[in-house]
């Protein structure tokens, strides 16, 4: 016998043995259910649709008749919707949309709000699991309509992507009954972040509330891209008014880098932006919040007031928009947002500030012009 | 790596006074061997999440450093058993799609689970040494050749497993969840790899000189590389590695 084939026979069986199990199987259907865009046909749409986990805002005209509207939905790649997108629905009670992924095993359920007045008040007195596979709580409010609307997020979202907490009172936003009016007020803390995660480095989360949206979608290019804020708001504002404790952490500031910082001392960020929004810009981001070309106003806290508010109660704060003469409010022409923004540390969305810094913001309102007393 | 290698070469000196008082009555032969792997620490069959392998290699300087001695029980059939220094290691890159990944992150208070689902570009590079004891069942036809086969288990000793996901996105928390662009990220698992190592191995020796042979060796892990709560990959990989090299007989 010749033990050299015997050999070689034996070495290719093995080989092929691998080999034959180690194809590339057939490619795997899409688990995606996602309603990329939805939009409604004319001019009804006052802004881009606001897709959230799960919860679709749009901003509608005023007056708007929405009882009979066939929207188009743009889905994921082989999925299908429930009912279809076709197919008109009386908008002005809620909808709910199923999607079915591709693989069939996967679905998401999304549900519609139309909202055509922008909101003035803000009490923090409703708090809902706007994700309900995560703990955290997020305000939502009613607006004049009676209608639900969910204008806040909050970096809740983004720190629920690695740390799930049990219950909402861990997470550094959210409800307390130390109010300045009604059952609770909004509580903002900043915490020391997880540090180096390997992908990226947080050292600090701030309590960051914003009306925006929350979207991790290049969290690990620029934390700054993060918070995209502005919500629909045609209307004038004049003042911001509302109420606030700030309690700046008594120990050392760290910064981005998680080194201490003993000469700087952390504060508190309260401010509204109010801005033109078109083609080139749907929202501001943490990269443009003061700085953007469309700004068109800024009510913001001064210096000494973000630095704390003296005493343990609750200060009455009311900040004039201070409008740029560059631009021409046009209400009826243009779409304008407004972004209000609180945080427990100022550079929050840096990953700096103090841990222990402590933010309460209660009975929040927007005077517009036409309402002013 | 450094205290096995001193424990295996310890071994092969306390051998070698045996060797010329055995020689002679052919019961026991003494091989010492050095080969190259090249092979994968890999998931068979392999998962639909892999989509494409883009290229493959070995790494470099990863081989087997072994001693084995057989006690021949009869003129043709023989135990054998020794010890082996065996590197194994590849560098590979492969486009997946739709992976479950699953992360612990920070310590304490602060620990959390990343989770999310992956689509993009994998890269991975693999270099675990073990200290291997083979226990093989040994056919020896003629002079010329010598068949093992039997199984092996394997203490890690020096493990390295990273790589690194680029031109992709991960949907956070599953299917549904938000996604996030990854454009590069590095990720290292040297610390998860699993302890202990245990396959089976088929070798085979061919001496064309009296004393050198050529030797080829397929040894197939039956462990995963990571332990079963281990969630980083989601597919249990094993280690699988051809070696070829050269034996002496002493």
């Amino acid at each position: 016998m010749n033990y050299r084939m015997a050999w070689i026979i034996a070495l290719s069986a093995a080989l092929w043995c691998v080999v034959s199990v180690s194809c590339i199987k057939e490619e795997p259907a899409s688990p995606y259910a996602d309603i990329e865009d939805f939009q409604l046909p004319g001019d009804i749409m006052m802004a881009r649709a606001t897709i959230n986990r799960e919860q679709i805002a749009v901003f509608v005209r005023k007056g708007a008749d929405l009882t009979s509207i066939a929207p188009h939905i743009t889905l994921s790649e082989g999925a299908a919707v429930q009912p279809e997108a076709g197919v008109a629905q009386d908008f002005s009670r809620q909808v709910t949309y199923t999607v079915t992924a591709a693989d069939g095993k996967h679905s998401r359920v999304y549900t519609v709000q139309l909202t055509s007045v922008p909101l003035h008040a803000y009490r923090f007195e409703q708090w809902e699991m706007l994700d309900r596979t995560k703990a955290y709580e997020t305000p939502v409010e009613y607006d004049r309509e009676g209608k639900l609307s969910t204008p806040w997020d909050s970096s809740n979202k983004g720190i629920s992507i690695y740390q799930q907490y049990a219950a909402p009172s861990l997470y550094p936003i959210h409800r307390t009954t130390h109010s300045a009016g009604g059952q609770y007020a909004a509580e903002m803390l900043t915490l020391a972040g997880p540090g180096s995660m390997g992908i990226v480095n947080i050292p600090v989360v701030a309590g960051s509330l914003f009306t925006g949206v929350l979207s991790p979608l290049n969290a690990l290019k620029n934390p700054l891209l993060v918070t995209e804020f502005g919500q629909p708001f045609n209307e004038k504002p004049l003042r911001m008014k509302g109420k606030y404790i700030y309690e700046p952490g008594t120990g050392n500031y760290i910064d981005s880098h998680g080194a201490a910082r003993p000469e700087k001392r952390d504060s508190c960020a309260v401010y509204a932006v109010f801005f033109r929004s078109d083609q080139t810009l749907e929202r501001l981001n943490g990269t443009n919040i003061l700085t953007h070309p469309n700004i068109v106003a800024v009510a913001m806290m001064p210096p000494e007031g973000r630095a704390g508010s003296g005493g343990g109660g609750f200060v009455d704060f009311d900040l004039p928009f201070v409008y740029d003469d560059a631009h021409v409010t046009d209400l009826g022409r243009n779409a304008y947002k407004l972004a209000i923004i609180f945080s427990s540390s100022f550079m929050g969305d840096y990953y700096e500030g103090t841990p222990g810094s402590r933010l309460v913001v209660d009975e929040v309102e927007i005077v517009t012009e036409g309402e002013e007393k | 790596m450094k205290k096995s290698l001193l424990i295996a070469i310890t071994a092969i000196a306390f051998c070698l006074p045996a060797v010329s008082q055995q020689e002679s009555g052919r019961k026991w032969e003494y091989r010492m061997f050095a080969g190259h792997n090249a092979g994968g620490s890999m998931p068979l069959p392999l998962p639909a999440e892999i989509r494409k392998i883009r290229y493959w290699s070995p790494e470099p300087f990863t081989g087997s450093l072994a001693f084995h001695v057989t006690r021949f029980i009869s003129p043709k059939w023989g135990v054998t058993s020794g010890l082996a220094i065996d590197v194994k290691g590849m560098k590979t890159e492969a486009d997946v799609k739709y992976m479950n990944t699953s992360l612990v992150v920070g310590e304490g208070d602060h620990q959390g689970v990343f989770q999310g689902m992956f689509t993009g570009r994998n890269k991975l590079r693999i270099r675990n040494g073990y200290l291997v004891l083979p226990l093989l069942g040994t056919y020896a036809p003629s002079r010329v050749w010598r068949f093992h086969a039997g199984g092996y288990v394997a203490f890690l000793q020096d493990a390295r497993f990273e790589g690194n996901a680029s031109d992709g996105y991960i949907r956070q928390g599953g299917p549904a969840g938000d996604r996030i662009n990854i454009e590069e990220s590095t990720f290292d698992f040297s610390d998860n790899v699993r302890k202990t190592d245990a396959g089976v191995m088929a070798l085979a020796d061919w001496f064309f000189t009296k004393k050198l042979a050529v030797t080829g060796q397929l040894s197939w892990g039956l462990v995963s590389l990571f332990p079963g709560d281990f969630n980083g990959i989601p597919y249990k990989m094993y280690n699988i590695y051809l070696m070829g090299g050269i034996a002496y007989r002493l």
